[in-house]
């Protein structure tokens, strides 16, 4: 460490022992060259028995300058001043070869983090192995969906899985808690919690009659939108809050590992705005084999 | 015999410890160390400026010596290095192990 600071101190004043160096070694050809006339040879013999000497004096130089030089970070510095100097003047390339790494290294990472979350990461949920999406091909609409009637017959006449749950994305205007926003929600079926497994953090999953048609209007809040709007305050449960102007009890709060969408509702209570009519309501159904 | 060239074909270490020896004298510069180290091996070792000048750049490096600017014998402005408390020390280290290392080769050397 020591030796290091006074290395670094060297470095600072290397003009002045470069300097140092190159009159030192000056001395010492002078003093040869006496040397060397003194032993009778002429002038210029002595000069070139002298130089002979002596050797290559630039490198003696440099081996010196060595010793107390950081030669790799010097090099490397330089190095890095000519690559920028020619990048300078050859803006054309420059901006080509940035642009295709700025597009290449995007486009990666953006890759990756889609596989990441699709692919690689497991599902939140304890056992996801055992978790699957059953759905049905529709023939009118590329997304898989089924209707309500269809998941009722599924569930009844299910020999396979352990349990089924369904759910539908939706969204709400929600209000009554500071400024109006837009929610996203999932309306689904009374057994989606236990179907993934995951248990309220507080309060309790929704009951078999609020998962009945025209049955007691409820909702789960995500742990984030607890913390936002009622700032985690435990007492919310039994609470009321206005989704589409109806009211809805809150009975229970997620875990933090359950993260989108904003709200659970049970699909029985879904309001009717978002839907088109009474033929029932469109989901999206996961077993649990 | 043939004369040395004092570099790396000689045990390492032992050039930095022959310029120790040397400034034990009293302050030097560089071409009196040189001179000295030839004349009193009877012209056997030779000190290059290669390997002189970057020796005594680590040697101040390390804080063994220290150099001061001075005057020569003939006038001349000269750089003279001294030894350093830590420099008397180093060189008593390094006869140590030198010692050590020439005994060991000697023994070798002597077996029959």
């Amino acid at each position: 460490m020591k030796r290091f600071l006074r290395r670094l101190k060297f470095l600072r004043r290397r003009a002045a022992l470069d300097r140092e160096l190159a009159e030192e070694l000056e001395f010492h050809r002078a003093m040869k060259q006496q040397e060397n006339e003194a032993a009778g040879l002429p002038l210029a013999e002595a000069q070139a028995a002298t130089q002979r000497q002596m050797g290559n004096l630039t490198q003696a130089k440099e081996s010196s300058r060595d010793t107390w030089s950081f030669r790799f970070l010097e090099q490397l510095l330089q190095d890095l001043s000519v690559a920028i100097r020619s990048l300078r003047r050859d803006r054309s390339f420059t901006t080509v070869a940035i642009l295709s790494l700025a597009l290449g290294i995007g486009a990666n990472t953006a890759i990756f983090t889609a596989l990441n979350t699709v692919l690689l990461k497991p599902l939140p949920y304890p056992e996801p192995q055992q978790l699957y999406a059953v759905t049905q091909p529709m023939v009118s609409n590329a997304q898989d969906q089924i209707f309500d009637p269809e998941f009722e017959a599924w569930r009844n006449e299910n020999k396979v899985f352990q349990q089924l749950a369904c759910w539908t994305h939706t969204a709400f205007d929600f209000s009554g808690q500071g400024s109006p926003e837009h929610l996203l929600a999932a309306s689904v079926s009374a057994s989606f919690l236990d179907t993934l497994r995951i248990p309220p953090k507080i309060g309790r999953n929704f009951s078999p009659q609020e998962d009945r048609r025209h049955g007691p209007r409820a909702v789960i809040l995500t742990e984030r939108f607890w913390h936002r709007h009622f700032s985690a305050d435990p007492s919310v449960l039994g609470k009321s809050i206005k989704l589409a102007g109806t009211g809805y009890t809150i009975v229970g709060v997620l875990p933090s590992s359950f993260v989108s969408p904003e709200i659970l509702i049970p699909k029985s209570s879904s309001p009717c705005n978002c839907l088109p009519s009474r033929t029932g309501v469109r989901v999206a159904c996961s077993g649990c084999a | 015999m043939g004369n040395k060239k004092l570099n790396s074909d000689l045990l390492p270490g032992t050039l930095d410890l022959l310029i120790l020896k040397t400034l034990l004298r009293g302050p030097m510069h560089g071409y009196g160390i040189a001179q000295f180290i030839q004349q009193t091996s009877e012209d056997v070792l030779q000190v290059g400026e290669g390997s002189l000048y970057p020796a005594l750049e680590r040697l101040l490096l390390n804080d063994w010596v220290s150099a001061d600017w001075g005057t020569s014998e003939n006038n001349r402005r000269a750089r003279y290095y001294q030894l350093t408390p830590a420099g008397r020390k180093q060189l008593a280290a390094e006869r140590r192990d030198f010692t050590r290392t020439i005994t060991a080769i000697q023994k070798i050397l002597e077996t029959a």
